[in-house]
């Protein structure tokens, strides 16, 4: 079983079989939660994303058709859809690192560079709009192809590299802000 | 293709043409071994290595989660909504013979031909007569 695809894992699914279902889990988990967290920028909701999308795998796999989409497009649907409504949700000041337990140990400097980085990142994506976030997310940290991309989030070729260019062009013009700033600083 | 698409194209999509749409890849990868081509891609190339970094989590997380998940579904399962508990068979079993007596009354009441017997009003005129029977017995 551990060697089957996604789509024969998701048959199993709709028989019932658990077994199936957590190697799925193991599988998916991870990126479902990453992406989440991409955009919702919160940690415990990210999790909370995670576990719902896959709830509703378990509860919808009858409705899962491999001849329409592929499992991951599927899933990243599932997650950007949870995501979005809860963005619209009236929600408390993300708290960016709250499941994370800082290593006591001392960081290489390759990893003080990184971290550096990521929370530029992450500063510059605080300030776009989330299908911009969900668009940056799918195509460039989870390495999805364009067209891969538009299907799970429902959009046209044509609009998703739209959507990417304004995203790119967005977060360029506030990482040179956020690095302006730090340099006065 | 003209060099405002490839720069429109770099825009969207980075600076790996290998990413870009199937359909234009060809003639980009003609526009990107030119100088004007090769600037453009490079100067995406630094930004995407920025783009791709995913945000930090924890190992144990997605295991907590999934854990979660399975939680979920062995207490939905122990308690099903109540629709799936009405559509049980031993749920059935009295709505189904209570449907097929009445069903059966209203064939019978249909069907039989009516005779008023002057005997057989008053042995039921007795029966429910509440003077004589009540549900607790003899009065």
């Amino acid at each position: 079983m551990e060697d089957d695809s996604d789509e024969a894992l998701m048959a199993a699914v709709a028989a019932r079989r658990q077994q199936a279902f957590r190697l799925l889990m193991t599988r998916h988990m991870p990126r479902a939660i990453r992406v989440a967290q991409r955009i919702v920028r919160n940690p415990a909701e990210a999790d909370d994303i995670g576990q719902e999308a896959f709830l509703r795998v378990w509860n919808k796999a009858e409705s899962f058709d491999p001849t329409i989409a592929r499992f991951t497009t599927w899933l990243y649907r599932i997650v950007l859809n949870l995501a979005f409504d809860r963005t619209r949700r009236p929600a408390h000041a993300p708290i960016e690192e709250a499941a994370e337990i800082a290593s006591g140990e001392p960081a290489p400097i390759d990893g003080l560079i990184a971290d550096q980085q990521r929370r530029v990142l992450e500063a510059a994506l605080a300030q776009l709009p989330e299908r911009q976030r969900g668009a940056i997310a799918l195509f460039h940290m989870e390495g999805l192809s364009g067209d891969e991309a538009a299907r799970a989030m429902g959009l046209s070729a044509k609009a998703f590299e739209s959507l990417l260019a304004r995203a790119r062009l967005a977060l360029k013009k506030e990482v040179e802000t956020i690095e302006k700033t730090r340099r006065l600083a | 293709m003209t060099l405002d698409r490839f720069r429109e194209l770099a825009d969207s999509f980075g600076g790996d043409v290998e990413r870009w749409p199937e359909a234009e890849r060809e003639a980009a990868r003609a526009i990107a071994r030119s100088d004007a081509g090769a600037a453009i891609l490079r100067e995406h190339r630094a930004f995407d290595r920025l783009l791709a970094i995913p945000p930090e989590i924890a190992p144990g997380r997605a295991g907590r989660a999934s854990l979660s998940v399975l939680q979920r579904i062995a207490a939905q399962d122990a308690f099903p909504p109540w629709y799936r508990r009405w559509l049980q068979p031993t749920s059935l079993l009295p709505v189904g013979s209570f449907a097929c007596s009445a069903l059966l009354g209203l064939w019978l009441a249909v069907e039989l031909p009516y005779h008023r017997d002057e005997q057989a009003v008053a042995a039921v005129a007795a029966v429910f007569d509440a003077s004589v029977i009540t549900l607790w017995g003899n009065q």
